[in-house]
């Protein structure tokens, strides 16, 4: 049943995918068509359709409607540029400062956010079209924007390690976050050598450095803008409000800069801002939603039981078992969502990888940095098709420019896999 | 034709907006009752999860109605103007099937068995959650068949 | 000697450790009970969704078994809205001997019938007290204004009210920061919160009100029921009291080692407090309950066999 199962999933998908059918109505399809080897009709029906509804019934996900939308009035109201140029007075003379500074800002927002999704809409939502501004090549802006989206799933707070704890048995939360610390800025600081690289290649343009006057001129406009990333960042750092709540009180203070402060916005202009907020907040749902399907469909089948016994039976040499497990959760990551993933591989991996003693933190971190890779490669990637409508370019185009990044983040994945060192340094200094 | 899309356009425009500015002011309620009003408010929370279900499932169904959804176009692009315009109309028909069955029936299905079971908090019934599915469905079936007439009138002309 | 092969569909959320023992046991004592022709097929740890989906695929038949929490179950039939009071039951002893007696659980179990499926048996689920960041709660006044992250149920946010606390409704995956940030002063739960979802890394004072056990439920569909034989659903509904002989033990054995570790591993020092106040300040749901027949009938049962 797994082999069918598996087969027709993936072959229906790859079809319809090819056939320009859009990739949510694919990925629900496929799952549709994958249920009814194993139940009727209606029953294959009605579990796709709750499977759509239950994906979305999750707090957290608030944070992409709200951040696109305070995006929205960033881009809208002049106050990303201000904290563009900001941004250039520091990074203005290194090849490529833009990328560094979408790459950066992805991994602060994805911190506090903890969403790659709302990191990569909000600042790619920015920097993307003003890179292209800029010269930079628009398909390259935005491959480096959806490669460095999900630092902020490893860089806590992260909902993803809390998750893993509780379903490993209770795994040290504060390790945990150390090691994925490590782990996520390893991965930006990647991706910034790839984009060093290729910007130079490319001779993109470096800023005209400034003269005193003007940069004080720059620093003056920035500050109320710069004040949205103290209130963001210090309320939750300090206990006001949570990361998803944070997403709220953006919206409020950057519509308040824009239609009260810089009076660069009317309020005539906000039903729009909303709707292509709601706009692209129905694209990326509908794939987080379809994809959910696509999680049960595999389980049902019975393909979880299936892989413990192929990595099982493959070999017992730790280092072999890792780099089975690594391409194992590698293929899962680029079909399930990321939350499932972690629930269901979890108990059947951990088992595995302890005993050949594996450290659970080492584990939990090399875990979820496969699962975030797999968010934004094809053919399953909501990362990447996120990223792809964000920055208005096509799936296809963008495949090229991602292949060194994913080379890059392949490599520190492999860093991370094989020098748990790096990992449980921190946690085993604060002895947690 | 062109009259029942900016019927359906401005409904889900006018509902959208309004459901997104009333889920941002009850999330800042949410923060504020917690210091300001020193006791918080219970409801929000539950409330703001179901709204974001149903501003998702009808965001959907206006992009689709727009057909924005994200696909890959290696296999249109190979065609000439008039099999894409073909092409399109098969699309939409997709569209059409997947909103009948999943969305419809499904979702209908979804509705029926959760008419009787009380949300923890607000004490609603889940159906009412769910019912944004069969919703998004019949919005999605119109626009595909709005899309339809439109890119046949689009090939009509291509054909003189 | 041709018989057909029934396999039943068990599927459960992520769990701890004695209930998922327990489930395996189930279907271990199905399986020997019936010669092997029930066998048990079983998805584990949210494979097929969380616990009200669970509820929703077992109504419709693509799930048998499903094992859910006391709490959820009010939502589908409201009797069991019982079981979330506070300090319903006098101790553990009390609240066995409830969940234990067919007068009292075949009415509730057969409460969902209508909808399809009905309960086979109860897990224990432990007892639920609060633990908090800063400050030790060791009389009533303690608690006053202090923001408690409370689950999501009507109950239990009135319980919080009536005591006096500022309930914060949250998905459990946020306390953990919350607390560590500042945002909630502490939450509810059993003694597994503090291990296995580590908040005893941000929360050291845990005082044993006792407030709520709310029992698991296992939950069997009609159409499962319908496939057996009568001798095979009798096997079914034995397997089950065993594997909550089973899990009781199991529970209680996990529970007191999760006790140890946080006091030896995190320092949490417990506190036993005077419910007495308690008691009296959540008196007016009991009063409000009075207004519902049927619950409260279910309540008076419930006291009529306790000791005191
Ligand atoms: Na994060
Ligand atoms: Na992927």
């Amino acid at each position: 049943m797994v082999l069918e199962a598996s087969l027709t999933l993936i072959l229906t998908f790859a079809v319809l995918l090819f056939l320009s059918i859009p990739i949510g109505i694919c990925i629900a399809v496929a799952s549709t068509a994958t249920m009814l080897l194993m139940m009727p009709m209606d029953r294959a029906l009605f579990i796709t359709a709750q499977k759509m509804v239950s994906s979305l019934d999750t707090f957290a996900l608030l944070a992409v409607p709200f951040f696109i939308l305070s995006g929205e009035i960033m881009n809208n109201g002049g106050i990303a540029t201000r904290l563009v140029n900001f941004a250039k007075l520091f990074s203005g003379k290194i090849p490529g400062s833009l990328t560094h500074t979408n790459i950066v800002g992805n991994m602060m927002f994805g911190a506090v956010s903890g969403s790659a999704i709302a990191a990569s809409t909000s600042i790619g939502g920015v920097m993307v079209p003003m890179s292209e501004k800029e010269g930079y090549q628009r398909t390259f802006a935005a491959a480096a924007n959806i490669a460095s989206a999900p630092t902020g799933m490893l860089i806590p707070p992260t909902t993803a390690f809390i998750i893993y704890a509780l379903v490993s048995g209770g795994t040290s939360i504060a390790a945990l976050f150390m090691g994925g610390a490590v782990a996520g800025i390893l991965w930006g600081l990647g991706c910034m050598v790839v984009a060093y690289i290729v910007a130079k290649r490319q001779n993109y343009a470096m800023a005209q450095p400034l003269s005193r006057q003007q940069a004080w001129q720059v620093c003056r406009e920035a500050l109320p803008s710069l004040l949205l990333i103290f209130i963001v960042v210090g309320g939750i750092v300090f206990g006001v409000f949570t990361a998803i709540e944070a997403s709220a009180v953006a919206v409020l203070y950057t519509a308040f800069l824009s239609l009260v402060v810089y009076r660069s916005i009317r309020l005539i202009q906000l039903p729009a801002i909303m709707m292509s907020t709601v706009r692209m907040t129905g694209i990326i749902m509908f794939l987080l939603a379809a994809s959910s399907a696509m999680s049960f469909a595999m389980a049902f089948s019975g393909l979880p039981g299936a892989i413990s016994d192929i990595i099982l039976g493959i070999s017992d040499s730790q280092i072999m078992v890792l780099l089975i497990i690594n391409i194992f959760l590698l293929i899962i990551g680029t079909f399930m969502d990321i939350g499932p993933a972690i629930l269901i591989f979890t108990p059947i991996l951990l088992p595995i990888a302890t005993q050949l003693g594996v450290d659970p933190v080492h584990f939990g971190v090399v875990m979820i940095f496969n699962l975030s890779i797999g968010t934004i490669t094809p053919p399953v990637g909501s990362g990447l098709f996120v990223g792809a409508s964000v920055a208005q370019v096509r799936v296809e185009s963008l495949i090229r420019p991602l292949l060194p990044f994913y080379l890059a983040i392949i490599l520190v994945l492999l860093v991370v896999t094989y020098f748990p060192r790096l990992t449980l340094f921190l946690p085993q200094l604060f002895g947690v | 034709m062109h009259g029942l899309r900016t019927f359906l356009d401005r409904l889900i425009q006018l509902f959208c907006i309004s459901l997104l500015g009333v889920m941002v002011a009850v999330a800042l309620w949410q923060v504020a009752s917690r210091y300001v009003f020193g006791s918080p408010s219970t409801l929000s929370e539950e409330f703001l999860r179901f709204a974001l279900i149903w501003i998702s499932i009808m965001g959907a169904a206006y992009v689709a109605g727009q057909s924005q959804h994200v696909s890959m176009s290696l296999f249109v692009d190979l065609m000439s103007l008039r099999g894409q315009l073909k092409w399109g109309m098969v699309i939409q028909m997709v569209f059409l099937l997947f909103a009948v069955s999943v969305l419809i029936m499904g979702g209908g299905h979804a509705v029926s068995i959760s008419m009787t079971q009380i949300s923890p908090v607000l004490q609603i019934p889940m159906g009412l959650i769910y019912s944004a599915l069969p919703v998004s469905g019949v919005i999605i079936v119109l626009y595909s068949l709005i899309n339809t007439f439109d890119l046949y009138r689009t090939y009509r002309v291509h054909e003189e | 000697n041709v018989s057909a092969q029934t396999t039943l569909r068990l599927a459960y959320a992520s769990n701890s450790q004695p209930v998922k023992d327990a489930l395996a046991l189930f279907g271990k004592l199905v399986e020997e009970k019936t010669d092997g022709e029930v066998k048990v097929m079983y998805f584990p740890d949210s494979q097929l969704g969380g616990e009200r989906e669970l509820i929703e695929l077992t109504q419709t038949g693509a799930v048998d078994i499903t094992k859910v929490s006391g709490g959820l179950m009010e939502s589908f039939s409201p009797v069991y809205g019982v079981f979330s009071m506070p300090y319903l039951f006098d101790n553990e002893q009390h609240f066995y001997q409830v969940m234990d007696d067919p007068k009292i659980m075949d009415g509730v179990y057969q409460s969902t019938k209508h909808l399809g499926f009905v309960g086979l048996t109860w897990y224990d689920s432990g007892q639920r007290s609060f633990y908090t960041k800063s400050k030790p709660i060791k009389t009533l006044d303690d608690l006053k204004g202090m923001k408690i992250r409370v689950m999501q149920s009507q109950t239990a946010i009135k319980m919080m009210e009536l005591l006096g606390a500022a309930p914060v409704a949250m998905g459990q995956a946020e306390v953990y920061t919350s607390i560590q940030q500042g945002i909630l002063d502490g939450a509810e739960n059993n003694e597994f919160a503090l291990t296995v979802a580590r908040h005893a890394e941000v929360a050291k004072h845990y005082t044993m009100d006792t407030h709520t056990r709310i029992p698991d439920i296992v939950l069997i569909s009609d159409s499962a029921l319908a496939q057996l034989s009568d001798s095979e659903r009798q096997a079914v509904f034995e397997a089950a009291r065993e594997s909550t002989e089973f899990e009781k033990q199991a529970w209680k054995t996990a529970i007191e080692q999760a006790q140890q570790e946080s006091r030896d591993k995190f320092g949490v020092a417990f506190y036993d407090v005077d419910i007495a106040p308690f008691q009296q300040a959540v008196q007016p749901m009991y009063d409000e309950l009075k207004a519902n027949p049927a619950l409260y009938d279910l309540y008076q049962q419930i006291r009529s066999v306790a000791q005191n």
